[in-house]
């Protein structure tokens, strides 16, 4: 496997004249998780769509195990799992049909497409319904099947266009439990999502777009040193006075303060442990009881929207 | 993550692994049972209708299944559009794309796939009909004529040009519904339309599909009919034309290439944008 399993060269669609990816380029290396984010028409998921043969680039080069996927999208793809949108399945095929179908089509033997099918069916929570017919499944169920099918021949691609879309809150942890999984198994993955927070918390690197062009691109490390405002949630045990929130507010690094609720507000911060430590004897010193003093860990979502704003 | 990936299964293997699920889907779907049912009730109108109405069964087995033989084309139609027009739109309209097209599969192999799969099921009902009819024959006529192999034949290659063009619309239409409204209006009510209108003009519409279908039925003759005008009032006469079986083997056998490789190349480069 190469050292930058998926390489994007100046990647370009157009529809009808819009531009919706613009001169795209993007290099994702071996074992690394890359989180692709950006509003709603951003171009991500055109994107995704570009590098899994279901549209086709207006100009550039998209490689996938070095293996141009223009060129010859079967080489490609060969060693490629991926979820893009909420895919459809055949009714009336059964999960373990499903897998069994694909996994002959990526040239499994049967003897690892059963071992995998008990393997994947448990992991993605649907061993239970594993003869039923797909017609019959909620979309969370589904999203789940896609998942399966994504990681059932082990590639050391992955490919996921908002892979928790359609899941329950339940679904979302165990979706979350599985990206981390994955990741201690040093797959590569590419993925696009809204969950900022999953995002930070699951990938190494993140790449931003908007309106079809790269904004960003940085690890999530990076980030985390440039990006020093940090939003921190505070609960206490008796309501807050806007005196108080006042008198907060005029602390040294408090650039914002947001009252959430009675008992509960938000201030963003900028400053370093020993300060935050100090904005916290200064709060208890207002005479607030303190019960919950934390970092709302969203620095992604911080630079996400200001970066999303400045490029509009 | 395994050390070794998979090398996908070659472009042959992967065909006859489309098409024994796509078998599958045909298998359990209600467009089979419904097809079965027609052809059925065929076979249940035309043996019970002739003695309801007092009328003799023919003592020469090729007129007796000529009577039978004259539905086919109709037949095919519709297990043409039942098993080809869904065939590629609805791999966008269900995105049931998203699933199949980023795994390593060219689209020409999927479609060859699923062409065989169509064409598999219907010959065999066809099969299924004429073997039904043939006993018939034997039971009530006591005789059951060759020539029924040579309509069988036409049947088949009309089915093949048929099930193309459907899968050439399908590989066209947006949806899979749009395809096999098209398809259906389009051999029983445009090509029937313009067939008349060409012969009242006395201009042979041999190139046209639903000319070339009737083969199947003149063949049970026995000599084969030759074209003959036909008077349509005071001074004024029309050709009934008969189609030349070469001609019309040749022309069902180009509708059926040409229409495949049309639908390989669209499908090819269809996009799932939506």
């Amino acid at each position: 496997m190469p050292d930058e399993p998926i390489v994007i060269e100046g990647l370009t669609k157009s529809f009808d004249g819009f531009i919706a990816v613009d001169n795209l380029s993007l290099r994702v290396e071996k074992n690394t998780f890359l989180g692709f984010l950006g509003p709603n028409g951003a171009g991500k998921t055109t994107t995704i769509k570009m590098l899994t043969n279901l549209i086709r680039a207006t100009s550039g080069k998209a490689y996938l195990n070095g293996v141009d996927i223009i060129a010859d999208p079967k080489a490609a793809l060969s060693d490629v799992g991926a979820v893009v949108e909420t895919p459809e399945f055949y009714p009336y095929l059964t999960p373990v049909e499903t897998f069994e179908y694909l996994g002959r089509i990526r040239g499994m033997g049967m003897d690892d497409i059963k071992r995998r099918t008990e393997e994947v069916l448990e992991i993605v929570k649907m061993d239970v319904e594993r003869d039923k017919k797909i017609g019959e499944f909620s979309k969370g169920m589904k999203q789940r099947i896609a998942i399966g099918q994504a990681i059932f021949h082990e590639p050391s691609i992955i490919i996921f266009d908002e892979p928790t879309s359609g899941l329950d809150p339940r679904g979302r942890v165990e979706v979350r439990e599985l990206l981390h999984e994955l990741k201690r198994q040093n797959y590569t993955m590419f993925m696009s999502s809204h969950l900022l927070n999953d995002v930070q918390d699951i990938c190494d690197n993140i790449a931003m777009m908007n309106n079809g062009r790269l904004i960003n691109r940085m690890s999530v490390e990076e980030l985390g040193t440039i990006q020093n405002v940090t939003r921190m949630l505070v609960r206490v045990l008796d309501p807050v006075s806007s005196e108080t929130i006042g008198d907060i507010r005029s602390y040294e690094g408090v650039e914002m303060v947001d009252a959430l609720a009675e008992k509960r507000f938000a201030i963003d911060f900028k400053g370093d442990d020993v300060k935050r430590h100090g904005l916290l004897e200064h709060i208890e010193s207002l005479g607030l009881r303190v019960v919950v003093f934390k970092d709302s860990g969203n620095a992604v979502e911080t630079y996400y929207l200001s970066q999303i704003k400045e490029s509009r | 993550m395994r050390e070794q990936p998979y090398t996908p299964s070659s472009d042959t293997s992967q065909i006859c692994i489309v098409t024994r699920y796509e078998l599958y889907k045909h298998m359990r779907s209600k467009g089979i049972l419904a097809v079965i049912a027609l052809f059925i009730l065929v076979i249940v109108l035309q043996t019970a209708l002739l003695p309801l109405l007092g009328i003799d069964y023919p003592d020469d087995p090729s007129e007796f299944v000529q009577g039978y033989v004259s539905w086919v084309t109709l037949l095919i139609l519709f297990a043409a559009a039942a098993f080809s027009t869904k065939e590629i739109a609805s791999e966008f309209d269900k995105r049931t794309g998203y699933l199949m097209f980023p795994n390593p599969l060219k689209r020409e192999v999927f479609l060859v796939g699923k062409f065989i799969a169509s064409m598999f099921i219907i010959i065999v009902c066809l099969v299924g009909f004429y073997l039904v009819v043939a006993v018939l024959s034997l039971i009530i006529t006591d005789g059951m004529p060759m020539l029924m192999f040579n309509s069988l034949g036409f049947a088949l290659l009309y089915a093949f040009a048929l099930a193309s063009l459907g899968y050439m619309l399908s590989a066209i239409m947006k949806t899979s519904t749009t395809a096999l409204i098209l398809h259906v209006v389009l051999i029983l009510i445009v090509f029937s339309m313009i067939q008349g209108i060409l012969m009242v003009a006395n201009f042979d519409p041999w190139f046209l599909i639903n000319q070339c279908g009737d083969t199947i039925s003149y063949i049970m003759s026995d000599p084969y009919p030759v074209s003959q005008p036909m008077p349509m009032g005071p001074g004024a006469s029309m050709t009934m034309f008969i189609p030349d079986p070469a001609i019309s083997a040749a022309i069902m056998f180009i509708y059926g290439t040409v229409s495949t490789a049309l639908a390989a190349v669209l499908f090819r480069r269809r996009e799932l944008s939506t």
